[in-house]
């Protein structure tokens, strides 16, 4: 076993270059990923840091988001900027502090663990992801999750969504045991509405069998319809199974989830009054 | 590898094995005020300041922090001259055992810097990432309350 | 001894170490590295029980920089027992540094010291092993028909039932008048299981022990222990090294809550070191912590009691205690005991009583010491039970507590029958405040207006709960400590102690015992405590004891010595010793004419005539146990729809006799509970069907952050133990008891549920709502 080697581009380049040349490396953002595995099985590392990916701007209708930019950063931007913005309220209460400052934006997409309180509100914004290595250019980040082909040997430098996507009222919910634990499951919404009807839901469920799973019948069921007439008890939620966990039961999970999707629901209908 | 780190406001250079942690260099290189217990970023004890912002330096490779900035508890103050954050948990009582103390510290200190005013739940959300079993956190918090009043106080 | 007006004592001094340990100036056992040190790790069992076939060790031993593998073959065999306790322990005699047989996965199999933790830890993994696998069994219940788990050869230095072969490893029996009688007198009869589990120490320090030889050729030992006396002595049988060639010390510690009353890293560092003559260290990963330390025993309860409907009298009282020990016996007698001894004596006027304990072997990690020490596993159904008769008889619960606790003055004949291996010590209460702990915690927690109110909010229930609670301070007549005193020339004074500072603040305490008896201050008294060559002996800091047993000592120690001082003053000044005073370090004559101050008085004595040092020394046994007492609530939110209970408040009533600290005092209650309202709800082992566990890890093994825990009260109830030092009762265990009843008992007020099992899971609130249905 030869010695893990480091790479430190600093231009977009010589990123393309080392991860499409070279086998066994793997990019480094913040490193909190690589460390929950054995970091000896890489052969070399590429390290992010020096390529200016850490930044928020806003320009042409557009949020974009460095790869680098931690979870911290994202924290510390909205609450100054939009504390109503979903990806803040699925980031607020996302690890703790410390480890916010070393969290990623891009490392915690391309690692999307089970537990990602970031991925629900990046499907409900309809967010891209900017690729360079083997494929280049803009991606859905549906479709980076479920393409292998866009996840080997490419790098995600920066990320972006449409501001007009993030207008609506959000929430996000974590199962947990502790306040600071990983969620079992997480569910994040955002609703349009427009004249005090439902004009647009967006409802994402990560952390299932599948990994995560949009509630297409919940959101079919209240788009169109008047907030205050919604009866958020008598929805017919989509069946989804999730395995069973250190934190808890499938069986628990399934019934935590039916319930707490309909009370993330509501509470988000009743702030429309 | 080598590489500088500059700790507690002196360039080091140090000799290092690509795959180590920060926590590691540090620990090996002297600076033991920097306590491990865990290694998996969940207790909080080896915190330090990283460019002014708190984290777990088990969950920093070290070779992705050269040039960077690190600030140890001892890099606050000493013995002789204590940090008021430093003094304000000896006056509440929030220091029992005293390992999880440094990344307190380390962890109220930034808190201070960027809300020198915290509430209580401000004060929550920043110590969120240390664990502490000996206090059960309710000096710690007085103590965060007391060290804003006395870093006011003394402009730092 | 009787209360009075004190200068330093119940004084809230800054504790002695606060500024050294927050300003990271000192070296904890782990931070401690030397020239040649060589690192040690362990390979540990796959299988939860196996006999070692064949174990090749060469390709790891070929590794550059590995020094050491070690076997079975290669250790003393000494049979002894981990469990840091007096001589000759309570503990069986079960446990090898390296055995053929394996018991638990997380045992020991081989020992590797290398130049690097890191080349050590890749020398584990070119050991080949083979095992035969053995019949396991993980079910405390099903123990005695189970495969023998401890060694043919264990045994008992005690007499006490001890039976390896049924896999038992202590057992006691207590009971008084006619319990059969007692039940058919009873108007009722109430029943019930309670179960608590598997939980870890989590002291944020991981276990580490360091070995190294002096420049006179003695082994030296630096470790992460409550009980250095003890370690020396283990360590000294256990390798057969004289005692005198051993040195112990302790430097300060991250905590012990009971998991570092433990012996079982120093024997290894000490022969590692023994054998290379290099200074060696071993640091405890989490996992190891969790998996291959100690725990807290998990406990089956079964209680039967026998009411009166008029008078509420307890006609009998039956306690079933199956506790299940782990793999090894380290503490199986004395916690499982003290489930009874610690918990009957409360309502002390049951006339018909009967306590059966059982402890046994299991294939599961090794259960220990832990803050509490048996009383939190019994108080668990106690105060529940408590609280179903209190229903029943429809009063209060307060009311019930108050009119039936036992008082200052009553005694209960437990106290005599069951001790700590042997029978225990007859005691009468001379101090207790758990009336007014009652009270005044009422009050704080908003009791009356809140019991049977059931508030609710949405789909969330409001309750409250209480318990009550005593420990004990010591054991007694078995539990020593010493100290010694000397004068410097400036007036300070050296203390020296074998008392351990763990965390608590002991050493502080201790040099307020000290300053207020000899009329100084505490910043004159320089504390020296556990390190076996400098400092007298010491059983340890374990059993609620410092405060009160080596409290005893120092006060004693410091009375000697202010006798020594008032000795050469009334030499200086040519005044008979009852004309004298002393305030402040300064010896004044009762007319006023004439003083001197202790400066003058050490130059006097070292220099001037009768030259001698100022010095004392005294040891002090405790006589007696006396319970600090304590009335603890819990003002409770339970989500009925998802089973989730949120502790809202928590208010903790002691009575600690005369605080020596107040802030120190709160300190511990404040920890305790914490630690008592994870344990009540979050912390658990997770193990798969051979018993490994799941969750070894702060990731998944969840304690309390700051965020999780409610608003906290703390009201010490002041009383004054004529027997202890200037009126002190222990406090750092006590605190951890009544989360779990506490709670339980508010589950009940707010939902009409009794939950009985612990921890109180939201997925184990469900089943219960469910399957007993919800009675709002």
């Amino acid at each position: 076993m030869g010695e893990l080697i480091w790479f430190f581009p600093k231009t977009v380049e010589e990123v393309k270059d080392i991860i499409t040349s070279r086998e066994g490396v793997v990019p480094h953002g913040g490193g909190t990923g690589l460390l929950r595995g054995d970091i000896k099985r890489y052969r070399g590392l590429l390290d992010l840091g020096k390529l200016g990916l850490s930044y928020i701007t806003e320009h042409n209708g557009f949020v974009e988001i460095g790869a680098m930019t931690t979870y911290g950063d994202v924290v510390r931007y909205f609450k100054k900027k939009d504390s109503k913005s979903v990806l803040y309220r699925s980031l607020v209460d996302s690890a703790t502090t410390p480890l916010k400052n070393r969290i990623t934006v891009g490392g915690s997409i391309a690692y999307f663990p089970p537990w990602s309180d970031i991925m629900g509100s990046l499907f409900i914004l309809s967010a891209e992801v900017f690729l360079t290595g083997e494929r280049e250019g803009w991606f859905k980040i549906l479709d980076y999750v479920s393409n292998r082909g866009l996840y080997r040997k490419t790098v995600i430098l920066k990320i972006r969504y449409n501001k007009d996507k993030d207008t609506g009222y959000s929430a996000h919910y974590r199962a947990v045991r502790t306040r600071v634990d990983h969620p079992a499951f997480t569910i994040t919404l955002l609703v349009d509405i427009k004249d005090k009807r439902v004009d647009d839901a967006s409802i994402y469920v990560v952390g299932t069998k599948d990994k995560f799973k949009k509630l297409t019948a919940v959101e079919k069921e209240i788009i169109g319809k008047k907030a205050s007439e919604i009866d958020t008890e008598a929805l017919n939620v989509d069946n989804v199974e999730f395995y069973g966990k250190p934190q808890f039961t499938s069986e628990y999970q399934k019934a935590l989830f039916e319930i707490e999707v309909k009370r993330k629901l509501r509470e988000v209908l009743e702030s429309v009054k | 590898m080598r590489g500088v780190f500059i700790i507690n406001g002196q360039r080091k250079e140090i000799e290092f094995a690509p795959h180590k942690r920060l926590l590691d260099v540090l620990r090996e290189n002297g600076y033991t005020e920097v306590k491990e217990g865990c290694r998996e970023g969940e207790c909080g004890a080896c915190v330090v300041l990283l460019d002014g912002k708190p984290v777990n330096s088990c969950q920093v490779l070290a070779a992705s922090v050269m040039e960077k900035e690190i600030i140890t508890v001892r890099g606050l103050g000493t013995i002789h001259k204590p940090h008021p954050i430093e003094e304000a948990f000896v006056e509440a009582g929030a220091v029992q055992c005293g390992f999880c103390t440094p990344g307190m510290i380390i962890s109220t200190y930034a808190l201070l810097k960027e809300n020198p005013d915290p509430e209580d739940d401000d004060i929550k959300r920043a110590l969120d990432g240390n664990l502490c079993r000996c206090t059960g956190y309710v000096k710690i918090t007085k103590a965060v309350k007391l060290a804003s009043k006395k870093v006011k106080k003394d402009g730092k | 001894m009787e209360n009075r007006e004190f200068n330093v004592v119940g004084k809230s001094i800054k504790k002695i170490d606060a500024l050294a340990l927050a300003t990271g100036e000192v070296k904890f056992t782990a931070d401690i590295e030397m020239p040649g040190m060589l690192h040690i790790a362990f390979l540990y069992s796959p299988h939860p029980h196996a006999e070692i076939v064949d174990i090749d060790t060469e390709e790891a031993k070929n590794i550059p920089g590995v020094v050491l593998v070690l076997t079975y073959r290669d250790v003393p065999d000494t049979l002894h027992t981990t469990a840091g306790q007096g001589y000759p322990e309570p503990s069986p005699y079960d446990t090898r540094i390296l055995d053929k047989r394996v018991r638990f996965v997380g045992d020991r199999v081989a020992i590797v010291a290398a130049e690097t933790k890191e080349i050590a830890e890749e020398a584990l993994k070119k050991i080949k092993v083979k095992y035969r696998e053995l019949p396991y069994n993980l079910d405390p219940e099903k123990a005695e028909e189970s495969e023998q788990i401890p060694p043919e050869d264990a045994y008992h230095l005690l007499p006490t039932v001890y039976e390896p072969s049924k896999n038992l490893a202590a057992s006691v029996e207590l009971s008084f008048g006619d319990v059969e009688k007692g039940f058919s007198d009873a108007d009722f009869v109430l029943e019930e299981r309670f179960e608590v589990q598997y939980a870890n120490h989590c002291a944020i320090e991981p276990h580490a022990a360091v070995a190294f030889y002096d420049e006179r050729g003695r082994l030296n030992i630096i470790s992460t222990t409550q009980v250095p006396f003890h370690v020396r002595r283990i360590v000294s049988r256990v390798l057969g090294i004289p005692l005198k060639n051993l040195r112990v010390i302790k430097p300060r510690i991250g905590g012990g809550f009971g998991g570092k009353q433990e012996v079982f890293l120093e024997q290894v560092v000490a022969l590692v070191t023994y054998m290379t003559k290099r200074p060696s260290k071993v640091v405890f990963s989490r996992k190891e912590v969790f998996v291959s330390s100690r725990t807290r025993h998990p406990m089956i309860t079964w209680y039967k009691v026998g009411a009166k409907r008029d008078t509420g009298e307890i006609t009998s009282l039956y306690l079933k205690a199956l506790m299940n020990a782990g793999a090894y016996g380290p503490h199986a007698l004395t916690v499982m005991a003290n489930a009874g001894s610690k918990v009957l004596p409360l309502f002390n006027k049951i006339k018909n009583l009967k306590f059966e304990g059982f402890s046994v072997y299991t294939n599961l990690p090794v259960g220990g010491a832990y803050r509490g020490y048996g009383a939190t596993q019994g108080y668990f159904g106690y105060n529940v039970m408590l609280d179903m008769i209190a229903e029943k008889l429809g009063i209060d619960t307060l009311e019930f507590f108050k009119k039936w606790h036992i008082k200052k003055g009553e005694t209960s004949p437990i106290f005599e029958e069951l001790g700590e291996g042997k029978e225990g010590v007859s005691q009468i209460i001379r101090s207790c405040g758990l009336s007014e702990c009652i009270e005044k915690g009422a009050k704080a927690i908003g009791w009356y207006e809140k019991r049977r109110k059931r508030i609710k909010n949405g789909d969330k229930v409001r309750g409250v709960g209480a318990a009550i609670l005593m420990q004990g301070s010591g054991i007694p007549k078995i539990d020593m400590g010493a100290a010694y005193m000397k004068m410097n020339e400036d007036g300070s004074f050296n203390l020296h102690i074998g008392a351990t500072d763990i965390g608590t603040g002991s050493d502080t305490i201790l040099a307020q015992i000290a300053a207020e008896e000899i009329g100084t201050s505490v910043d004159k008294i320089i504390v020296y405590s556990s390190d076996t060559d400098f400092t007298p002996f010491d059983v340890g800091a374990y059993a609620s004891s410092t405060t009160y047993i080596s409290g005893g000592a120092v006060l004693k120690c410091a009375k000697k010595i202010r006798k020594e001082i008032l000795k050469v003053a009334q030499e200086m000044l040519n005044v008979p010793e009852d004309a004298l005073y002393i305030e402040n370090g300064t010896v004044y004559t009762r007319d006023g004419q004439q003083k001197v101050s202790f400066q003058d008085i050490v130059i006097y004595s070292l220099y001037t005539k009768n030259q001698h040092q100022i010095q004392a020394v005294a040891s002090h046994i405790g006589l007696e146990s006396p319970p600090p007492f304590m009335a603890q609530f819990a003002e409770i939110e339970v989500d009925i729809r998802i089973g989730r209970i949120e502790v809202i408040k928590f208010v903790s009533a002691v009575d600690c006799g005369k605080p020596i600290n107040p802030v120190l005092v709160e300190g511990q209650v404040e920890g305790a509970t914490v630690n008592g309202i994870g344990y009540a709800l979050w912390e658990d082992y997770v193990f798969d069907e051979k018993g490994r566990v799941k969750n070894a890890s702060f990731w998944d093994y969840k304690i309390p952050s700051i965020r999780d825990i409610p608003e906290i009260e703390v009201i010490i109830c002041e009383t004054y133990e004529p027997t202890g030092p200037h009126g002190a009762k222990s406090v750092a265990e006590i605190g951890i008891n009544g989360p779990i009843p506490a709670i339980a008992n508010a589950v009940y007020d707010a939902i009409g549920i009794r939950l009985t099992k612990t921890p109180f899971t939201p997925e184990r609130v469900l089943k219960a709502i469910k399957s007993q249905g919800i009675k709002l």
